[in-house]
């Protein structure tokens, strides 16, 4: 036993500071359409358990749901909000800075990062990717809202926060449920 | 009361008005009182139930504006339904930088 920490401390200061996330959860819709859109992206949840949806003004798009019996919330966010702009200042992109608060990172100053984002540990946060797109959740029993925050690689402006009462399966769950757009990078001439 | 005082009661007002058992902690301070006017005004675009609060001059919230302009009355105002819902989005889409201003940093 202590041979292992000490060979995991060894690892961890000769390996570069990495991160790995997990792969994009496979989608749960082959037999549920995707029958509500939100900003681009669209959803399959199951209409049985949607029990209300709200469209709230704001300057950007928000939605409320009742989902299982809990409310769900959806919006367009800035990375300005989501962050506080602490990703600005320590100089690293939003997807890096969400690395970050669970990597080996020392760029980042963690113990205010996990204070801004009501985090305890980094067990906290699971993180999801693929080709275009990225995911965090962070989830606890003593958050204040239970949150997904999901960014797109090609432009990262496009940023959808999903706000609630949700565990870290139920975050992959909803995860797997949207359907994300496709974003051109390319000018159509 | 002091004015600091007067915008953490504002504030956990505010918390509770929208149904959330939810706490302000941290320090209070211009940066704080300046996303809690934010939020004041987003709460205005999703619901009439803030409508009487006044822009402060020079637009930005600040310690003394929230002070003299807020109190437990917030709870009542937001009242119930879609007031509640247009108030804890407003909380979870400043809830990061809320926790950052009040601490200072």
């Amino acid at each position: 036993m202590i041979y292992r920490t000490l060979f995991s401390l060894l690892l961890m200061a000769i390996l570069p500071s990495c991160y790995a996330s997990n792969i994009w959860p496979q989608s749960q819709c082959a037999k549920t359409p995707y029958w509500l859109e939100f900003s681009q992206a669209a959803l399959c949840f199951d209409k049985n358990n949607v029990s209300s949806l709200k469209v709230l003004n704001a300057n950007h798009a928000s939605i409320a749901l009742n989902y299982n019996g809990s409310e769900l919330f959806l919006l367009r966010q800035t990375s300005e909000n989501v962050t506080g702009n602490l990703h600005k200042k320590a100089k690293l992109s939003l997807i890096d800075y969400f690395n970050a608060l669970s990597s080996n990172n020392t760029t980042l100053d963690k113990e205010t990062a996990f204070k801004v984002h009501e985090l305890a540990s980094a067990e906290e946060i699971a993180t999801y990717q693929n080709d275009t797109w990225y995911a965090i959740s962070m989830t606890s029993k003593t958050r204040s809202f239970d949150e997904i925050f999901i960014v797109s690689k090609q432009q990262p402006s496009f940023i959808l926060q999903i706000g609630g009462k949700f565990t870290k399966t139920q975050a992959k769950e909803i995860i797997a449920k949207l359907k994300l757009p496709k974003i051109s990078t390319q000018p159509h001439i | 009361m002091n004015e600091h005082n007067r915008v953490k009661e504002a504030i956990n007002a505010f918390y509770k008005g929208a149904g959330l058992n939810i706490k302000f902690t941290g320090q209070v301070n211009e940066r704080v009182a300046e996303i809690f006017g934010k939020m004041v005004f987003a709460t205005q675009q999703c619901t009439t139930a803030l409508n009487w609060v006044p822009r402060p001059t020079g637009g930005k919230a600040t310690i003394s504006w929230i002070a003299r302009n807020f109190g437990q009355s917030i709870i009542r105002q937001l009242g119930e339904g879609q007031s509640l819902t247009c108030a804890k989005s407003v909380i979870l889409k400043y809830k990061s930088t809320l926790h950052l201003a009040s601490l200072g940093v």
